[in-house]
């Protein structure tokens, strides 16, 4: 019959290749023809035998996406279990892997180290040394003897005139290199309140050592610029009298907290500092007014 | 993609990397060169500026010395003398950074300053009156610029500077080391680095601080506010100008001695030094008078009533005047507080508040 199908179109028609309209025209023909029917079912044999061969190989493809599902759950797994900061650390490092966020954040340490470097300049207030403290307290009060406190005596006011007299008529000199200027009010103020047996403070105290302890910071780079060495020698003394005052009122307050008269002289006493510190300030403000 | 094409891309991102840090480091450099102080450029003299008489009348070569105030004006070496025409109520401006200052009123609508060995000055209107008298002034000095501008710095400079203004002249006035004497003025605001200030018969009050010397107010008037960081404060025959003036007196290192004051609000501090009242308390006054380290010695007249509280550490306390105890704590050890009234009711009221940390307190008699 030479209108027989051939190979190709039997195969395509095997593989639903052929459009509706050929398939049906197809499927009509092999319909009437034997010769083409008997090479469709020659075809069909041959396509079950290649399947049947091939189907081992179409099979290992499902382990392959067993394989994935199982690495996806794997993923999971490790990503419930893995510590935040390994996670932030890994992100970082994805990220950093973006040249514009390296250069960002390269951008940002170099202004940080610059800042620290060129800015930030603020005198930082050594560690307190106890030791040391106690020996500036022990400097102190010898200074405190330049003006010796006038007492009367009892006998002196019985006979009914006071005489003043000093408790040390001739005080031991003073010399100037003696007095150890590096170290800052707030460590004296510290050194005192730290001999006391309670560092508790009393209520609105604390205020007062804040502002003190920042002042004395501003302050600390200021003196050696500011003052004469005659002008700083009567402000160490003035000094050491407050710091001496505030020390013998902690004492008495911790002794008696209901003392309103002992809590009175102790915040008269700070606030006596608190001027002080602000002398040196303003006199500053006022020598760098004078030069503009 | 190609091992060459790889090296390449990431030759490419090395570059990148090392440009930017360079860039970056070149950031931290001008940021540091800006944080260098630039130097001061002169400002231009402001306009407003009234013509004033000027005569020179000597020059020398030797400026005068300035010792412990750095970059400051330190004249010309010119002797001059200026003088304006003025509001009789001007308020007059000054800064001085070295010299011997003094300022007296008169009866005439004019200032005029006298520089010995100083600065070049000129007046500066800064806002005047209707009928175009300069109501505030300030003095300023004279100076060539290197590109031959005429600029006017804020402070002179002088071995003698003397200025007669009107006796209601306003004065403000800082400096540096001078020694100020302010004699017939209306108001007074002084505020000195160092060297003593004396005021004396000043009608609307007084304001001086200085940060090493002594101030003196003698004859008075007005609210005042006297401070010394180390010297002495002596004030007397001082009163107030108007109801409710106060008086405040401070030194740190120094002595306060007060007497012939007639203000009813005083409050008196002493860091280490004695202070020493004599005169009359008015009735109705509130007085405080305070050291850390000194004696309180009040001198009252008999007819004084006030209640007093006194507080001392480590000292005592004694009255010459009838002191009627009401409350008193003198435990060994602790803070002592006395608190009554001297006097009779009949004779006045006032509250007298004496503290000392370490000191002795003492009320003596007026001797007439």
């Amino acid at each position: 019959m030479s209108n027989c199908l051939d190979t190709g179109t039997i195969q395509a028609f095997l593989d639903g290749e052929l459009v509706p309209a050929a398939a049906s025209g197809v499927s009509a023909h092999i319909a009437m023809c034997d010769a083409c029917a008997g090479q469709l079912a020659a075809a069909e044999e041959e396509s079950s035998f290649v399947i049947s061969v091939l189907e081992r190989e179409i099979d290992a493809l499902v382990p392959t996406q067993r394989l994935w599902s199982k690495i996806n759950d794997s993923i999971a797994v490790e990503k419930a279990t893995t510590p935040f900061w390994t996670k932030a650390w890994n992100t970082l490092i994805a990220s950093l892997a973006n040249p514009a966020i390296a250069v960002a954040a390269i951008a940002v340490i170099a202004l940080g180290v610059s800042w620290v470097v060129f800015v930030d300049r603020t005198p930082v207030a050594p560690p307190i040394d106890t030791a040391r403290s106690s020996d500036r307290s022990t400097q102190i009060t010898n200074l405190s003897t330049l003006n010796p406190t006038p007492v009367v005596t009892s006998a002196e006011s019985k006979s009914g005139v006071a005489v003043l007299r000093s408790n040390d008529p001739k005080p031991a000199p003073v010399r100037a290199e003696n007095i150890a200027y590096s170290v800052p009010m707030t460590s004296r103020v510290d050194a005192a309140t730290s001999r006391g047996t309670q560092p508790d403070h009393i209520p609105g105290e604390q205020s007062y050592i804040k502002t003190i302890a920042s002042l004395d910071q501003t302050v600390n780079g200021q003196k050696d610029s500011v003052m004469k060495p005659s002008e700083r020698i009567s402000y160490e003394r003035d000094m050491a009298v407050v710091d001496d005052a505030i020390a013998k009122m902690r004492k008495v307050v911790q002794k008696n907290p209901k003392n309103e008269s002992a809590k009175q002289v102790l915040y008269t006493s700070y606030q006596n500092k608190i001027d002080l510190l602000n002398s040196v300030s303003q006199r500053e403000e006022l020598v760098a007014s004078l030069s503009r | 993609m190609t091992a060459g094409e790889d090296r390449m891309k990431l030759l490419k991102v090395t570059t990148r990397f090392l440009l930017t840090i360079l860039v970056c480091i070149g950031a931290a450099v001008l940021a540091c060169t800006a944080q260098q102080p630039k130097p001061t450029i002169p400002t231009p003299p402001p306009t407003g500026k009234v013509p004033a008489k000027v005569k020179v009348k000597d020059k020398t070569t030797k400026p005068p010395k300035v010792m412990g105030l750095p970059q400051i004006e330190i004249g010309d070496g010119v002797t001059s003398e200026r003088s304006i025409t003025v509001d009789p109520k001007v308020s007059l401006t000054l800064c001085i950074t070295e010299g011997t200052v003094s300022v007296n009123g008169w009866s005439r609508n004019e200032v005029r300053v006298f520089v010995k060995d100083g600065s070049r000055v000129d007046f500066k209107a800064l806002q005047k009156s209707r009928d175009g008298n300069p109501v505030w002034i300030s003095l300023v000095g004279v100076k060539k610029a290197p590109g031959g501008a005429t600029v006017n710095p804020e402070c002179i400079a002088g071995d003698e500077i003397e200025l007669d203004v009107p006796e209601n002249t306003s004065l403000t006035m800082k400096g540096g080391d001078t020694t100020t004497l302010i004699d017939t003025v209306r108001r007074v605001s002084v505020t000195t680095a160092g060297g003593s200030v004396s005021v004396r018969n000043v009608s609307q009050g007084v304001r001086a601080t200085t940060y090493q010397g002594d101030v003196v107010v003698s004859n008075s008037n007005g609210p005042m506010g006297l401070e010394t960081t180390s010297g002495n404060i002596v004030a007397g025959g001082i009163s107030p100008s108007e109801v409710g003036d106060a008086f405040r007196a401070r030194t740190n290192s120094g002595a306060i001695s007060l007497q012939k004051m007639d203000f009813r609000f005083a409050e008196v501090n002493s860091i280490t030094g004695s202070v020493l009242f004599a005169g009359e308390l008015p009735s109705g006054g509130s007085f405080s008078f305070a050291t850390t380290n000194g004696a309180l010695r009040l001198v009252l007249p008999d007819k004084t009533s006030c209640r007093v509280a006194v507080t001392y550490a480590f000292g005592n306390f004694r009255s010459d005047l009838p002191l009627k105890v009401e409350t008193e704590s003198v435990s060994a050890g602790s803070v002592k507080r006395v608190v009554g009234t001297i006097g009779t009711p009949e004779g006045g009221d006032c509250s007298l508040r004496l503290s000392t940390n370490t000191g002795a307190v003492s009320i003596r008699k007026l001797q007439h």
